[in-house]
């Protein structure tokens, strides 16, 4: 990829980052509910505010402006490098993401890790005996892993892994203990998806005539299958990596609620609910941010596997 | 004869699929020396690549359910799979038709050659995490002789320029240097045999004319034994000493080229002949005469070939048709052949158009 090229992704990716903000600046703006009475009812303990107080706090806040103004407002901070502050405490959104923001990044990791180290070798088990016992209790796996919803399976591994067996903590972030339930919940569900893909990308790759020449020169088969074949699977499995990313951010969400862990996910469920306008808009433009750039490190990844596919778009 | 490098006898394949089972490969003899080039001759179904697939035991998902294969003295069909791991690519090398699609798009075509450099030295031991080029536990230095051997190899088959080649990956190279590469690595460990399934069909002709001449080459300097596959009669003139005609997985003639293509017996032979001397359009007309039998998944007795044979009588239908030697080292399997011999080569002569007309009206 050339600098030119380059450019021409950065521009892409901008564009798609304030398409992003702003449609999430939208919805929040014709979501019902008034920031100003919410948060003033709970700071007063459960009064109803009295309408002076709520023009206040409108006008210190900017949310009597037209739609724009505020938008541009916000835009104009964050390209300062400011997400502006928390309506209930001084903090900054920033502050506040970062805090968070490790927990989540290791619950991510993990849980793609969980779904490789799943997903690749029963795929590859099914494709390699397409028919056999292997292979429909791996489809099986997959169908039951793709069609449960994840928190209750998240509830399920408390109660049998916490509280019957006392294996796990139940809640909390504090160590890799407290990571091994939450990865697995979000990693299995990913892993099915990932390993049916698998083994139809197997399965295609091993009727290639590469694969017979490889056993022709006098490979083991285990070579053959982990060096030729599953580099060649790769390229689809890594698109819809990127792809399940929005499900783990999506999932994040919901698995750091059941499980209590202080992320991004509860951060931004914790935020709506009180009509934090700029946590909101903090967390989502993070996600989107993360999104972006983890699709255009799978496109990087791509020209890696396969030296064939020429992100310059070139076709010269 | 028992000094002969490969020896098949009797060799049948079987495919088993929905629609039924077919016999790719249905009672196949013969055998290759050593510095001997063979060919296999037959259209496109006959069984040749089975039978090619078959010798190196690479015939999955077919089956070999009777016959044997005599390598160097040592039976393949009841071999254990890594006997076989170590003769594959070692003293049996293969190379495909397509080399577009028989090198990996993702390696470089160096990696791949300096791969089957590796395969087979030491101590034959393959370590996936050697090979998978994982950083620690890749042997550097191995791997390092084997790209330099790869070089090497590359020169000797006429790749221009190899240490730049070295690295390129298949889609950047031709045609023709890709089936270079791929001879290279079936060369990497100098096999007594080398198996070559259609190598040229995929190329242009002065490609494929310098890819036959270091077939022969090899076979005179290295004494490379050669099975050459293939459906054209002129590479199999240019560069075989014998041939053996395959139809539907059976041998219908088999002896020294100049021989079978000078002075075919069987009508088979004759006809496949006849086609590839005339022009283009009677070419097609000659090809589609001899259709393959329709029900390409029942058996049936007698010879394969009857539906479209002129000479056919019912003693070719009536029952397995005896392989007999019409001369030493000549073999025929017709009942008919040896006594419209004479015949038929001054009808071949007399009325060359004729014949292929005839035969596509009856098909």
């Amino acid at each position: 990829m050339n600098g030119q090229e380059l450019c021409k992704r950065l521009l892409t990716m901008a564009i798609v980052l304030l398409g992003v903000s702003l449609l999430t600046y939208g919805l929040i703006f014709i979501t019902p509910g008034d920031p100003a009475r919410t948060i003033l009812t709970q700071q007063m303990g459960g009064q109803i505010p009295s309408q002076e107080a709520v023009e206040q706090f409108r006008a210190e806040n900017g949310l009597d402006d037209p739609f724009l103004v505020q938008y541009a407002h916000w835009m104009g901070d964050v390209l300062q490098g400011d997400l502006g502050h928390s309506y209930y405490n001084d903090r900054s959104v920033s502050e506040m993401i970062i805090q968070r923001l490790p927990n989540t990044i290791a619950l991510a990791v993990a849980s793609i890790f969980v779904a490789l180290v799943i997903a690749i070798p029963a795929g590859i088990a099914s494709a390699r005996n397409p028919g056999s016992q292997a292979d429909y209790a791996a489809q099986i796996g997959s169908l039951i892993g793709v069609s449960m919803p994840n928190f209750w399976l998240g509830y399920l591994l408390i109660i049998v892994c916490s509280l019957r067996l006392n294996l796990f903590p139940v809640a909390g972030a504090a160590g890799l203990e407290h990571l091994i339930l939450p990865s697995l919940t979000l990693g299995s569900g990913m892993a099915a998806v990932i390993a049916r893909l698998v083994r139809t990308a197997m399965l295609d790759v091993l009727d290639d005539a590469y694969i017979q020449a490889a056993r022709a020169k006098g490979l083991r088969e285990r070579i053959i299958i982990y060096k030729h074949a599953l580099r060649n699977a790769l390229v689809p499995v890594v698109t819809i990596i990127g792809l399940q990313l929005s499900y783990v951010l999506n999932g994040a969400v919901v698995i750091e609620v059941v499980f209590q862990r202080p992320g991004l996910g509860t951060l931004l469920v914790d935020a709506i609910f009180a009509r934090d306008y700029p946590v909101v808009q903090g967390v989502t433009l993070l996600i989107g941010v993360i999104f972006v750039l983890m699709n255009f490190a799978v496109d990087l990844t791509y020209s890696r596997l396969d030296p064939r596919i020429d992100l310059g778009g070139d076709p010269t | 004869m028992s000094e002969s490098l490969l020896r098949v006898e009797n060799l049948h394949t079987r495919f088993d699929s929905d629609q039924g089972t077919v016999d790719a490969v249905n009672g196949v003899s013969f055998t290759v020396d050593r510095a001997e080039i063979v060919g296999i001759l037959g259209e496109s179904g006959s069984g040749k690549s089975a039978t090619a697939q078959s010798i190196c035991r690479l015939e999955a998902p077919g089956k070999i359910v009777d016959g044997s294969i005599t390598f160097a003295g040592r039976e393949l069909t009841t071999a254990a799979e890594a006997t076989l791991c170590r003769l594959r690519g070692n003293s049996i090398s293969m190379v495909f038709q397509d080399p577009t699609e028989t090198l990996n798009p993702v390696f470089s075509v160096g990696e791949q050659i300096a791969e089957s450099v590796r395969i087979h030295e030491s101590s034959g031991k393959q370590r996936l995490l050697d090979f998978l080029g994982v950083s620690p536990f890749r042997d550097r230095s191995a791997w390092e002789n084997a790209r330099e051997r790869a070089i090497e190899l590359m020169e000797q088959v006429g790749i221009p320029n190899p240490d730049a080649s070295v690295s390129s990956f298949p889609h950047e190279l031709s045609g023709g240097l890709r089936q270079r590469a791929v001879l290279a690595t079936a060369l990497a460990s100098e096999p007594a045999l080398l198996i070559a399934d259609e190598p040229t069909t995929a190329l242009d002709t002065t490609t494929q004319a310098d890819i036959l001449r270091r077939l022969r080459s090899l076979r005179d300097e290295q004494n490379t034994s050669i099975l050459l596959i293939s459906h054209d009669i002129g590479v199999i003139a240019q560069t075989c000493d014998r041939v053996v005609v395959l139809y539907d997985g059976q041998v219908m003639e088999a002896g020294p080229v100049e021989r079978i293509l000078t002075a075919p017996k069987h009508p088979y032979t004759r006809a496949l002949l006849s086609c590839s001397v005339r022009n283009s359009d009677a070419d097609e007309r000659g090809h589609s005469a001899m259709a393959r039998p329709q029900d390409h998944t029942g058996s049936h007795e007698g010879c394969p070939f009857a539906d479209h044979c002129q000479h056919v009588t019912d003693a070719c239908r009536s029952g397995p048709i005896q392989t007999t030697e019409a001369a030493s080292d000549h073999r025929l399997a017709c009942v008919e052949a040896p006594v419209s011999e004479a015949q038929s080569v001054s009808e071949q002569q007399e009325r060359p158009a004729a014949d292929g007309g005839q035969q596509h009206d009856t098909a």
